[in-house]
């Protein structure tokens, strides 16, 4: 039998959604404002680059990752910055739309302090072979759809007779994560006659 | 010392295992999604627990398809990321991407975590 996701941890949810408004708030916006993942990148000292930023990086590395087919199979990676802080790659070939949901899924690995993967020989295996972090790669997923679009800020717009369409472009989120968030917080049945 | 993976000889085994039986019925009984072991059957690199998993229906060790890497470069040295990318990856990406944490961390800090 192939193995199921993991559930998230009890009270993570509520942690979750009070983390998107305790953010928010910070930088100043209401609860249903959108939330630029740049914006967020301050808060947590994270330097966001995109590879070419990488100075040493060879053409043809470069080219495998943001040229050919390679550009599809990553959407973002994190390493520590010394002395402090975070560097954030991100693949700049994707639509704006899942840019911001890349980013902010990194930035939600870190607000939820999950320990980075060491990327060394594991088991007499090759160091490129990675670990998939499951439970945590819910964790950011789930909280990652938070900071896009928490449920005030989909409760807010289905009220103001907003489309789903016009939800994504406020918000700066792709369709399915607008379809994805608002029937997993059950404002769908809250709110059944503004769903198109 | 370094290592790498024959992921044609890996995809090879799992193929002529799998025969003429159905990819999703074949994937559900290794445990994996049948998206996962369609991309291995053809030559992608697998996550370490995919992998593990693999061997085991195999009925062989890791070590069956790992190589010594003549191109291993030493000190080994330690680097932690987040990545988030497909589960199994074309080779060329997943180095490409292990080059660019390597590259990266050499820029953005001073001395490498670890090693």
């Amino acid at each position: 039998m192939a193995a199921s996701k993991p559930e998230l941890r009890w009270g993570f949810k509520t942690w979750a959604d009070n983390k998107s408004l305790e953010l928010r708030s910070r930088l100043g916006l209401a609860p249903y404002s959108p939330l630029k993942a740049a914006d967020l990148c301050k808060i947590f000292e994270v330097h966001l680059i995109t590879p070419e930023n990488i100075t040493l990086l060879s053409g043809d590395c470069l080219k495998t990752l943001c040229a050919d087919k390679g550009k599809e199979h990553w959407s973002a990676v994190t390493i520590p910055k010394s002395p402090t802080g975070y560097v954030v790659i991100h693949n700049h070939s994707h639509s704006l739309a899942r840019q911001e949901s890349n980013i902010m899924h990194e930035l939600a690995h870190i607000i939820c302090g999950h320990d980075m993967q060491s990327i060394h020989n594991k088991e007499g295996l090759p160091p490129y072979m990675r670990e998939f972090p499951t439970a945590q790669e819910e964790e950011a997923k789930w909280l990652g759809g938070c900071l896009q679009l928490p449920r005030e800020a989909l409760v807010w717009a289905l009220q103001q007779g907003m489309e789903q369409a016009e939800i994504a472009s406020y918000y700066l989120a792709s369709a399915q994560m607008v379809r994805l968030r608002i029937n997993m917080t059950g404002v769908s049945k809250q709110l059944k006659q503004y769903s198109k | 010392m370094d290592k790498l993976l024959d992921t044609q000889k890996l995809a090879d085994m799992v193929k002529s295992k799998r025969g003429k039986t159905g990819l999703r019925t074949v994937a559900e009984e290794i445990g994996v999604s049948h998206s996962t072991l369609s991309r291995i059957e053809q030559g992608n690199l697998p996550d370490v627990e995919t992998f593990i998993i693999l061997c085991r229906w195999l009925n062989v060790s890791t070590e069956y398809f790992t190589n010594d890497n003549p191109q291993e470069k030493t000190p080994q040295e330690q680097f932690l990321a987040h990545l988030r990318a497909d589960r199994t990856l074309p080779e060329s990406t997943a180095l490409a991407l292990m080059e660019m944490i390597k590259i990266s961390y050499a820029q953005f800090n001073s001395t490498p975590h670890g090693s």
